[in-house]
C-alpha cells in the first residue's frame, strides 16, 4: 500500500485545542471508507483545477495557529469541532486528494489483462476510479463481471456526465459496480463523444436497462446493442436531451407543448350554455 | 422485444388472442402516476411495460443551478413517504465531499430519525399492501402508527412528511426536552401493534394464499436486475448498507437483517415486518448510549467544496440511495446524480409478473415497493 | 284468478276479517287481496329502510372496527346519512353512455332489485300472519327467483358498452353461478329433517324437533355462510368489484339511482341469504321459551299478536348476527383471486356439499325405525313427521360433528397445498437460525483492501 506520510502541513487538520476530541473521533471515524491509498500528492486526473487553491490558503493560516500534531492516518478523516467561542473554522480542509492506485491487487490485474486501454485508475476519498477507452469497454465489463477475483455482479448505477468543453470527448459515462462476494465498488469512467454511440452493458447486468434508457433520454447518448432503447422518464416525441448543459433550465415554450395542449375558449357574458370549444393546432 | 403501447385494433372483444389492458396513470392501487401497460392472455399476464415519468420534475437538472444547502430539500420529495432517510444520504454525500466530521451527537440523532423514519415508510407500505390485496383494515391500523411518529416529525421538524431534518454538517437544532420520552413511549406501544398485524395476515389463509409464491425471484437474477432493499434480501441475499458498508453511527448498533428464503412476495413482506422490529432495537440502542454536545459541525454558509467527485448510498426502506456529486469547486454542483433504489427496482416488475394473473400484478407493485417521486424524480 | 290467489295461503288474523265482515264486501277480498297488500306494503317499507340503514351500519361496523367514528355528521351519530345519501343519489344526473342499448340499461337494475325483492315474500318473518306467502315450495322458490338477479348484472354489463364492464359483469355472474350450486347443495341436509320445502314449516319442524338444525349440520351451515357470501359478492370474494381491480364491474358507467338500485339489490340479498340461514339453521323465529302461549314460562298469553311481533323481533335480531358476522369478515379477511374464488367454489364447497348429502343420508336412514328400514329406531312418526327421540337428537348432533370435522380438516390442509408442509412456527425458527448464521458469518472482518466506500 501507499504509505501515508503527508508532506504539506494538514490542510484538512482539525484545529482543535481538546486533543481528546480530536483523538476520539480519529477512532471513531476511520472506518474502511477512507483506509488505504490517497493523500500522497494531488493528481491531475480531474480537469477541473483552480477551485481548491483559494479556500486552502484561507485554511492555511487558521490551521497554523493552533498545531495540533495528529497521527497521521488520522489525516484523511479529521473534520472541524464546532467549540465554544474558538474562531470559526473552516470545515472543508483542501482539495479532494486523488492519486493514482498502486499496489492494489484487483487493479493490476486488470492493468495486466487490458493494458493501453486502461487510460487511467485512480482513487479518490477511498473511491477507485478506472478510466478505460471505448473500445475495450464491454470486453472490460464481461471480465469485471466474470472474473472471481473481480465478481462484480451488481451494477449499482449508470449516468453520464456532460463536459461541453472537451471536444471529442463530451460524455462520460460512468458505470458503478458492486461486488457482493468482496464487498467492493469500482467506478469505471468511458468517454464518448458527442453523436457517437456507446455500447450497452444491459445485455451483461441486466438492471442497466433502464438506467442507460434515462441517459439516452436526458443526454442522448445511444448505446449500441440496447435491448429497448427509447426514453423513460419524457414523452416519447419531446425534443432535445434536457441534462445536457446547453439545455436550458428556465421556462421554456417548445413545440410539444403546444402540439399537446388544448384550449377551450368559455364565453361568460352570455349564459352558460353557450360554450365555445377552440382547439389550437 | 419492444411491446407496444398502444391498444391494438381488434373487431369484436373474442377477436384477438391477446389483449392489452392499460392499468392507467390514475389507478387506486398503482402508488401515484404509474402507468402500466399489460399484454394479458386471458387473465394470465404474457407482456408487461411500464410507462413513466408523469411525476418527473428534473431535480438533478435544477441541482445544477443550486447551491448544496438549497439541494436538500428537493431531496425529501423524491421519496416522499420516507423523506428524512432521504436526506441523510444527500448531506452525508455532501459531508464526505467536504471532509467534515460530524458530531456524534448528531449522528446518533440522525439514526434515530432514520430508522423512525424507515418504521414509518414501511408502515405506509403494509398499508398499501394489504389494501391492494384486499384487507382494507390494516391500511387504517397502519396509519394510526404511523401518525405517532409523524407527530413526534412534526414536534421536532415543523413538518410531517416532506420533513427537511438534516442539514450539512448535523441538524440545526437540538431535540426538544419531551423527543425522548415520545419516542420512548412509541416504542412501547409499538410491538404490541405489530402483533396485531401479525396475527391478522402473517398466518391467514387467504393472505398466504394470495402472497406464497407470487413474484418468486431468484437470488442471482435479483442481483443481475440490480434490485436492491427488502426486495434483494427476501430472495435470500444478504445485502445491506448499513453492515456493509456502514455509514453515520450504524457501526455502533446492534442489529440484524432479516433474510427471506424464496423471494416470494410473502417472504418480502416477512423481511420488511422483521426490518420493522430491527429498527425499534436500534432507536433503542441510539436513545441509550445518546451522547452529550454539540449537534453541527462548522460548515461555512456558502459552501464550496473543493472539485472531485463522490458517490454515498445508504441504506433507505425501499432500498439502496444513492447520490454522486461531481463538484467543479464552485458552490454548485456540477452534476448530482440520484441513484433512485424504486426506478432500478421497478425494472424487476416484468420479470416477475410475467406468468402471473393480472390480479397479481397489483401485489407485485405493492411488494416492490415503488414510490413514484423517486421513480421519476 | 280464484284458483290462484287461493294457492297462497295464509292466514289473515281474525280481527282483520271480521273488520270486513261487518262491512260485508266479499271476505275473499279482505283475506287475499287486501291484507296481503298491507303486508307487502308494510314488509317492503321496511326492508328498503333497513336496506339503507345496513349500509350506515356497515359504515358504522367499519369504522369501528378500523378504529374510526364512521358517520357522525349528518344527525345525531350520523343516523340520517342513509337519508343524505338517497337523496343525493336521486338527484344526481342521470347518465347513460353514448352507445348504450337505453332499454336494457333502464332495465338492468330493475330486474336485479326485483328479483332480491320478490324473495322476500315467502320469507317467515315471524309467527303466524307475519309470513306474506307460506307457500309450500319456498324454499325452491326463493333458490328459482333469486338466480334472475344474475340476469339483471350480465344485462348492465351489456348494456354499458365498455369492454370492461362486460369481462366484470361475466366475472360476477359466473362466480355467483357458481356459488349457487353450493348454496342449494348445503341445505339439503338440513332439509332432509325437515320433510318440507315450505319456509314456515322448516321452522316449525326446527320446534318440533325441540333443537335448531345447526346443530345437526354444522358443515351444511358452514358452506352455505361461505357459498352466501361468494353468492352475494361479498367478503373476502369481491374481486368482482373490488376496487383496486382492473376489471371495473358491471355497475362502472350506472351513476346516481340505478346505482343505488344495484346496491339495494345487492343489500337485499345479503339479507335474504341471511335470512334463509337462520330459518334453515337457526330456528327462525324460534326462541327456546317463548312459544304461542307462553312467554319464559310466563303465561298463557292469549294475545298472539304479541307473539307474532316477539316472534318477528327474534328473527330480525339472528339475521342482524349474521349481517353483522358478514361485514366483520368483510373488513377483517384480504380478498381472493378469481382463479382461487372459483377454486374454492368448485373443488371444494360443491364436493363438500355432495359429501355432506350422502353421509347425512346415510346415518338417517340407520336411525329410522326399522319398519321402515332402519337400524337404530332413534325416530318416531308425529302427525306425519319422523321426528327424533331425545337419544336421536343426541345421535344426530354426534353425527353431525362426525361429518364435519374430517371434511374441514381436509380442506383446511389441501386448500393451500403449501400450507401441509408450511409450518409458521418452524418456518420463523428456521429463519431466525439462518439468519443467526449469516450474521455470524458477516461480523468476520471482510478482505475489503480499498475499494470500499
Amino acid at each position: 500500500m501507499t504509505d501515508e506520510t503527508n508532506d504539506k502541513p494538514p490542510g484538512d487538520e482539525a484545529e482543535n485545542p481538546q486533543g481528546k476530541e480530536v483523538g476520539k473521533d480519529e477512532e471513531r471515524t476511520s472506518p474502511p471508507k477512507t483506509s488505504g491509498s490517497e493523500q500522497e500528492r494531488p493528481s491531475e486526473s480531474l480537469s477541473v483545477e483552480p477551485g481548491p487553491s483559494e479556500p486552502d490558503s484561507k485554511a492555511q493560516p487558521a490551521v497554523a495557529s493552533s498545531e495540533k500534531p495528529t497521527p497521521p492516518k488520522a489525516a484523511p478523516t479529521a473534520g472541524s469541532k464546532p467549540t465554544a467561542g474558538e474562531k470559526p473554522a473552516v470545515a472543508k480542509k483542501g482539495p479532494v486528494i486523488t492519486s493514482d492506485i498502486a499496489g492494489d491487487f484487483l487493479i493490476d490485474r486488470i492493468r495486466e489483462r487490458f493494458g493501453d486501454a486502461i487510460t487511467e485508475a485512480v482513487a479518490t476519498l477511498g473511491q477507485q476510479i478506472v478510466r478505460v477507452k471505448k473500445e475495450s469497454y464491454v470486453e472490460l465489463c464481461h471480465f469485471l463481471r466474470d472474473d472471481e477475483e473481480a465478481a462484480f455482479d451488481m451494477c449499482t448505477d449508470l449516468t453520464a456526465i456532460h463536459w461541453p468543453d472537451k471536444k471529442g470527448e463530451e460524455f462520460d459515462i460512468v458505470l458503478f459496480l458492486y461486488s457482493l462476494p468482496k464487498n467492493r465498488r469500482l467506478r469505471v469512467k468511458v468517454a464518448i463523444a458527442d453523436g457517437e454511440a456507446c455500447s450497452t452493458v444491459a445485455t451483461i447486468w441486466a438492471g442497466a436497462n433502464w438506467m442507460e434508457r434515462e441517459v439516452f433520454d436526458m443526454f442522448g447518448v445511444r448505446f449500441e446493442g440496447h435491448p429497448d432503447l427509447r426514453r423513460i422518464l419524457l414523452p416519447p416525441d419531446w425534443p432535445g436531451h434536457p441534462l445536457r448543459k446547453e439545455y436550458p433550465i428556465g421556462y421554456q415554450d417548445n413545440e410539444w407543448t403546444d402540439k399537446h395542449i388544448q384550449y377551450r375558449e368559455i364565453d361568460y357574458d352570455t349564459s352558460l350554455i353557450d360554450v365555445k370549444y377552440a382547439e389550437r393546432r | 422485444m419492444q411491446e407496444q403501447s398502444s391498444a391494438t385494433g381488434q373487431e369484436t372483444l373474442f377477436d384477438a388472442e391477446e389483449m392489452v389492458l392499460n392499468m392507467g396513470p390514475q389507478h387506486p392501487s398503482t402508488h401515484g402516476v404509474l402507468r402500466v401497460i399489460l399484454k394479458l392472455d386471458g387473465e394470465t399476464v404474457v407482456g408487461l411495460d411500464c410507462d413513466i415519468g408523469y411525476l418527473h420534475r428534473g431535480v438533478e437538472k435544477i441541482a445544477e443551478s443550486d447551491t448544496y444547502a438549497m439541494i436538500t430539500p428537493y431531496w425529501d420529495r423524491l421519496d416522499y413517504v420516507a423523506a428524512v432517510s432521504n436526506d441523510l444520504c444527500y448531506v452525508e454525500g455532501v459531508e464526505k465531499l467536504i471532509q467534515v466530521e460530524v458530531p456524534k451527537r448528531a449522528e446518533y440523532l440522525r439514526v434515530i430519525l432514520t430508522e423512525l423514519q424507515r418504521i414509518a415508510s414501511h408502515l405506509l407500505w403494509l398499508g398499501t399492501h394489504a389494501m391492494d390485496i384486499g384487507a382494507v383494515t390494516v391500511l387504517l391500523y397502519a396509519f394510526r402508527e404511523r401518525e405517532e411518529i409523524l407527530k413526534i416529525f412534526e414536534d421536532f421538524i415543523g413538518a410531517r412528511l416532506t420533513a427537511h431534518a438534516f442539514r450539512i454538517g448535523g441538524l440545526w437544532w437540538d431535540v426538544y426536552p419531551e423527543f425522548e420520552t415520545r419516542v420512548r413511549d412509541f416504542l412501547q406501544i409499538l410491538p404490541g401493534r405489530i402483533e396485531e398485524y401479525e396475527t391478522l395476515l402473517n398466518a391467514n389463509r387467504i393472505w398466504l394464499q394470495r402472497t406464497v409464491g407470487i413474484g418468486v425471484l431468484p437470488a442471482e437474477e435479483a442481483i443481475n436486475l440490480s434490485l436492491t432493499g427488502p426486495g434483494l434480501r427476501g430472495s435470500g441475499v444478504k445485502y445491506d448498507v448499513r453492515k456493509a458498508q456502514p455509514y453515520s453511527a450504524y457501526s455502533d448498533f446492534e442489529f440484524e437483517i432479516p433474510i427471506g428464503e424464496n423471494g416470494d412476495t410473502y417472504d418480502r413482506y416477512l423481511c420488511r415486518m422483521e426490518e420493522i422490529k430491527q429498527s425499534a432495537l436500534i432507536i433503542e440502542q441510539a436513545l441509550d448510549g445518546l451522547p452529550e454536545g454539540p449537534v453541527m459541525a462548522k460548515v461555512p454558509k456558502v459552501l464550496k467544496p473543493p472539485a472531485g467527485e463522490v458517490y454515498h448510498s445508504i441504506e433507505g426502506p425501499k432500498g439502496e440511495l444513492g447520490v454522486y456529486l461531481v463538484s467543479d469547486g464552485t458552490g454548485k454542483p456540477y452534476r448530482m446524480r440520484i441513484r433512485p433504489p424504486s426506478y432500478i427496482n421497478l425494472q424487476s416488475l416484468k420479470r416477475m409478473s410475467i406468468g402471473h394473473l393480472v390480479a397479481d400484478v397489483v401485489a407485485l407493485i405493492g411488494t416492490i415497493d415503488i414510490v413514484l417521486g423517486e421513480v421519476d424524480r | 284468478m280464484q284458483g290462484i290467489l287461493a294457492t297462497l295461503m295464509f292466514v289473515a288474523p281474525d280481527w282483520v276479517v271480521s273488520l270486513t265482515r261487518e262491512r260485508r264486501p266479499n271476505a275473499f277480498w279482505a283475506e287475499y287481496v287486501l291484507w296481503p297488500v298491507i303486508q307487502i306494503l308494510i314488509v317492503l317499507f321496511v326492508i328498503l329502510t333497513l336496506v339503507a340503514y345496513l349500509v350506515y351500519l356497515e359504515r358504522k361496523v367499519s369504522a369501528f372496527i378500523q378504529a374510526r367514528l364512521g358517520p357522525m355528521r349528518v344527525g345525531p351519530w350520523g343516523l340520517l346519512q342513509p337519508a343524505a345519501d338517497g337523496l343525493k343519489l336521486l338527484l344526481k344526473e342521470d347518465i347513460i353512455p353514448l352507445k348504450a342499448d337505453r332499454v336494457v340499461f333502464a332495465l338492468a337494475p330493475i330486474i336485479s332489485v326485483v328479483a332480491a325483492l320478490v324473495v322476500l315474500a315467502v320469507i317467515p318473518w315471524g309467527a303466524a300472519w307475519a309470513t306474506i306467502a307460506n307457500i309450500n315450495i319456498g324454499l325452491l322458490f326463493i333458490l328459482a327467483v333469486s338466480s334472475v338477479g344474475v340476469l339483471g348484472l350480465v344485462l348492465a354489463g351489456w348494456a354499458s358498452n365498455s369492454k370492461y364492464s362486460l369481462l366484470g359483469a361475466l366475472r360476477s355472474s359466473a362466480q355467483m353461478v357458481s356459488y349457487e350450486i353450493g348454496l342449494g347443495l348445503s341445505i339439503i341436509g338440513a332439509l332432509m329433517f325437515a320433510r318440507t320445502l315450505s319456509m314456515s314449516g322448516i321452522v316449525e319442524a326446527q320446534q318440533a324437533d325441540h333443537v335448531w338444525y345447526v346443530f345437526f349440520q354444522p358443515l351444511g351451515f358452514l358452506v352455505y355462510l361461505i357459498s352466501a357470501l361468494g353468492e352475494t359478492n361479498r367478503a373476502p370474494f369481491d374481486l368482482p368489484e373490488a376496487e383496486s381491480e382492473l376489471v371495473a364491474g358491471y355497475h362502472t358507467e350506472y351513476s346516481g339511482f340505478r346505482w343505488a338500485l344495484f346496491f339495494m339489490a345487492e343489500y337485499s340479498s345479503m339479507i335474504v341469504t341471511a335470512a334463509i340461514a337462520v330459518t334453515l339453521f337457526l330456528g327462525g323465529w324460534m326462541l327456546p321459551g317463548v312459544t304461542g302461549t307462553s312467554l319464559f314460562g310466563i303465561g298463557p298469553i292469549q294475545n298472539s299478536t304479541l307473539h307474532t311481533f316477539a316472534s318477528v323481533a327474534v328473527f330480525g335480531l339472528k339475521v342482524m348476527l349474521l349481517i353483522y358476522a358478514y361485514m366483520w369478515f368483510r373488513w377483517t379477511w384480504p380478498r381472493y383471486r378469481y382463479d382461487q374464488l372459483m377454486e374454492l367454489g368448485w373443488k371444494w364447497l360443491i364436493p363438500a356439499g355432495l359429501a355432506n348429502i350422502v353421509l347425512t343420508g346415510i346415518f338417517y336412514v340407520l336411525a329410522l325405525p326399522p319398519a321402515r328400514g332402519g337400524v337404530f329406531d332413534l325416530m318416531r312418526e308425529v302427525s306425519g313427521r319422523l321426528v327424533p327421540t331425545g337419544k336421536g337428537v343426541g345421535y344426530f348432533i354426534l353425527t353431525g360433528t362426525a361429518i364435519t370435522v374430517p371434511l374441514v380438516w381436509l380442506l383446511l390442509v389441501n386448500i393451500n397445498r403449501r400450507s401441509r408442509d408450511f409450518n409458521l412456527h418452524d418456518q420463523r425458527q428456521l429463519q431466525v437460525n439462518l439468519r443467526r448464521e449469516r450474521l455470524e458469518k458477516a461480523l468476520q472482518p471482510q478482505p475489503s483492501d480499498g475499494g470500499t466506500q
